[in-house]
């Protein structure tokens, strides 16, 4: 950045340098000086409402002649005015030579001033208010607030606890107007939940009429937003008081994005999922599915070990497991995509030095479908971002958050290709779509290669012909493409046959995108679950010789065709809605292992269940599909007598001789670097916001 | 339900301004001018012909002190009750429609004729104490005056 794009201020004695249009407050936060805030927040748009962030600012006195900074005549130091009132820190932007004092008795009795306004609504009754202990505005009344109030008056009397959906309570005598839900909603998630109603002291936030809080996706995030009691969780309200919860750093199950997350474990309950801060991944937020969809890690858990429906001790139920599979041939494992690395190592380990004829199945179509070659940062910065078939609204909702808040500054379009009775929601928010005849995504890409290499008339009448979208439409697209910096394009999951013909279009369209472009253009097909770039890793792939026809899923084929003996089950419940016939097949088998966390139809026909804990309770670590690796920490212990996946497959490796010494997750990552090179990073500290380990 | 006379005039608005989520408020009081007040249906119904959401719309119209979310009477009687106008006797003169009248603030007369309000300052300060119905002011009013403005207008 050139020096003249630069302003050096002084912010309570400190010098400090930083770009033009800065405004105080982030430059404070730079320098670690913390001026309190309720509606200022670093991922939304400033606006000044709550006045709260008080500071005085001194500006030298510039000679309207010269233009030269006006000293003083005895000292030949640079004169300061100070601007005419407290500013507030959030708006104010950064100038040359600015002077900001954060600390004076004026401030301090200012912020009073304006925390003692708020108040003069806000109901004073915090110990019976959820928020309670996280609160910014009891927070900051005990850290500055006057210790006093003045008003005498009755305090406006508003709704309490009304229910906003199946997610959301809402207490409009403690909203202070901060204005940060609404801002989330229409700045990211293009959702209108609520609206700001009335005036003055009487503004109230209300539902909005038209779309019902069931059909939102992210409104759980204004809940963490909502600086005071007004927007509360139905699920963890009078659960637990925060500074009662075991905050632990996690990462979510639920999808191929692998969001950072905040784990609220108390007294061996899950109480909450919060969004954790890393600006790579999730930013600030997280979907209402990986907020809300925990229930599971409470409810209808295996608690113990069982074999043939009786509980039994771990060593019978080991024992039991190695000697049913021990000299049996044709064993498959069906993994869970969201199975952790290191028990997929492990299993790995197992089934091909210990078993005979094995081979192992991730329930996704990852194999097929090639890891995707971008980051979501390449991703938001790429325009424009063609989905085709690629419902990132549903199945990756935190990247189609990050890429609608580009695509809302006008920095990005999101142009999304489907089927015409797919995604109807994402179509409607995408900046532009068309709809593609079923089954024509392949058609389309190869046909994309071709314009964006010709786009002559009889092409584009072929390709408009094969795909059903309008040729005047097409020719748009390729203009826009050919003339983007940096274009993208995300292709969904798809029909088994078309993968590979899929890909080979994509490569052809890259090439020929690539040609003179500088920047790597990103085009890949994006699927898979939270683990399933990272289970490819540790070596979860079906062995060369049972890869089959290309089917996805050939288990399920050699099962009914009798070719399979045993069948391990990790995770998951592939057999939830499986066929009389398949049910029958399994029934046949000499044992079903089955390792997981809950109760389902899967483990329900298995004659060995072991019991594992849930992603809550067990270290481990994820790639997501950017191949960034991240890991968790467990906020509670096992329950009952469950055991962390590694420690279950490891006392099945152990039983075979292929596993010494103890079981924990960092023995196991040091074995893994050990193996090969690609797993070295397992060795080293995992950052925070996770380490980038495969592209 | 919004007539389609009005329907058409709401969308001939849409022209008029460069997003057309600026014609909700002219939109409104077109509604408003029709009905005597504005129903949450007609809200929800001009969200529709504008192109935003009828959630955001009602934010709108409750902001604005001069849309009457509720059914008034004929006549809306708004006294200033500022500064000026208290000195110059505002409160007097409420005091005595109250009587008059037989309503309360916030209230419509059982025949429909009059409903009574406070507003802020309407601007006349020289000619305190003041008061506007519908849309006419009027000026340095005395309860006699009142009277003879209630008379004329039908009450």
């Amino acid at each position: 950045m050139s020096a003249n794009s630069m302003v050096k201020l002084t912010i309570d004695g400190q010098e400090l340098t930083v770009p033009k249009g800065t405004r105080v407050m982030p430059a404070a936060d730079s320098i670690g000086i913390h001026i309190p805030r309720f509606c200022y927040h670093g991922s939304l748009s400033v606006l000044g409402a709550c006045r709260v962030c008080l500071v005085q600012a001194f500006n030298p006195v510039i000679d309207r002649a010269t233009g030269e900074p006006v000293k003083d005549d005895e000292t030949g130091e640079p004169v300061y005015r100070e601007m005419p009132t407290l500013q507030t820190s959030c708006t104010l932007e950064c100038t040359e030579g600015m002077k900001i004092v954060t600390d004076s008795e004026k401030v301090l009795q200012g912020r009073a001033n304006i925390i003692e306004f708020i108040l003069a609504n806000h109901p004073l009754n915090c110990p019976i208010c959820d928020k309670g202990g996280e609160c910014e505005l009891q927070e900051m009344t005990m850290l500055c607030g006057p210790g006093r109030q003045l008003f005498t008056e009755s305090r406006l009397n508003q709704d309490k606890a009304r229910r906003i959906g199946a997610s959301i309570v809402l207490d409009q005598e403690r909203c202070i107007v901060c204005y940060r839900c609404t801002r989330f909603l229409s700045e990211w998630a293009s959702e209108q939940v609520f609206e700001f109603h009335e005036r003055g002291g009487h503004s109230v936030i209300e539902p909005a009429l038209k779309e019902p809080i069931g059909k939102a996706r992210f409104a759980g995030n204004t809940i963490d937003l909502c600086p005071v009691g007004a927007l509360t969780s139905e699920y963890f309200r009078f659960s637990a008081r925060p500074w009662e919860l075991a905050d632990t750093p996690g990462v979510c199950p639920h999808c191929a994005v692998g969001c950072s997350l905040t784990l609220g474990g108390r007294l061996g309950t899950l109480c909450r999922v919060q969004p954790r801060t890393n600006y790579y991944v999730n930013d600030n937020w997280i979907c209402d599915r990986g907020r809300y969809d925990y229930a599971w890690v409470q409810d209808d858990r295996l608690v113990a070990p069982e074999v043939d429906g009786v509980r039994v001790p771990w060593e019978t139920a080991v024992e039991r497991t190695v000697s049913a599979l021990a000299d049996i041939e044709s064993i498959a494992a069906v993994v869970d995509p969201a199975t952790p690395c290191e028990t997929g190592f492990l299993l790995q380990r197992f089934m091909s030095d210990g078993l005979k004829a094995s081979s192992i199945y991730v329930e996704d179509d990852f194999d097929l479908a090639g890891p995707f070659p971008g980051t979501i940062m390449d991703l938001m910065y790429s325009d424009p971002v063609i989905l085709v078939s690629a419902n990132i609204l549903e199945d990756q909702p935190i990247l189609w958050l990050r890429l609608n808040r580009r695509a809302l500054e006008g920095k990005l379009s999101m142009v999304a290709i489907g089927a015409p009775d797919w995604a109807p929601d994402l179509k409607r928010l995408a900046t532009d779509h068309a709809d593609l005849q079923p089954g024509q995504a392949v058609a389309f890409l190869n046909g994309m290669a071709d314009l964006v290499a010709s786009a002559d008339a009889s092409t584009l009448t072929r390709v408009s012909t094969e795909t059903g979208i309008p040729a005047e439409w097409l020719r748009g697209l390729v203009e826009r493409i050919s003339a983007a910096k940096r274009p993208a394009l995300i292709v969904g999951a798809l029909p088994t046959g078309e993968y590979a013909p899929a890909r080979s279009a994509l490569d052809r369209l890259t090439r020929s995108l690539q040609a003179d472009r500088k920047m790597p253009v990103k085009a890949g097909i994006l699927v898979g679950g939270a683990n399933s770039r990272g289970l490819r890793l540790v070596g979860c792939s079906p062995r060369a010789d049972a890869r089959g026809s290309g089917e996805t899923r050939p288990w399920r084929q050699a099962l009914l065709a009798g070719d399979l003996n045993a069948l391990i089950v990790v995770g998951g419940d592939p057999l939830c809605d499986a066929s009389p016939e398949l049910v029958e097949a399994v029934r046949g088998l000499s044992s079903l292992v089955y390792l997981g966390t809950n109760r389902n139809a899967t483990s329900e026909l298995a004659t060995v269940k072991l019991a594992s804990a849930s992603f809550a309770e067990e270290p481990f670590t994820f790639v997501n599909f950017e191949g960034r690796l991240q890991q968790s920490i467990p906020t509670n212990e096992p329950i009952e007598c469950t055991m962390p996946g590694l420690r279950v497959v490891g006392r099945l490796c152990a039983a075979l001789g292929l596993w010494h010494g103890e079981l924990t997750a960092d023995a196991v990552r040091r074995s893994m670097a050990e193996t090969a090179e690609t797993l070295r990073p397992w060795a080293a500290p995992i950052g925070e916001q996770g380490e980038m380990i495969a592209s | 339900m919004l007539s389609d006379e009005l329907r058409g005039e709401i969308r001939a608005l849409l022209d008029q301004y460069e997003e057309p989520r600026s014609a909700l408020m002219p939109a409104f009081w077109l509604a408003q001018q029709s009905d005597g007040h504005l129903a949450a249906e007609a809200i929800s119904e001009i969200a529709e012909i504008v192109g935003v959401d009828p959630g955001y719309a009602s934010g709108v119209a409750s902001f604005y002190t001069m849309y009457h979310l509720r059914p008034v009477g004929r006549h809306v009687i708004q006294v200033c009750k500022t500064l000026s106008c208290r000195m110059a006797g505002a409160e007097d003169i409420l005091e005595h429609l109250k009587a008059k009248l037989g309503i309360n603030l916030g209230e419509t007369t059982p025949d429909g004729a009059f409903s009574l309000c406070t507003s802020e300052c309407l601007a006349s300060c020289g000619t305190a104490p003041v008061m506007l119905v519908d849309d006419d002011l009027y000026e340095n009013l005395t309860p006699e005056r009142v009277d003879e403005i209630l008379a004329q207008l039908g009450g």
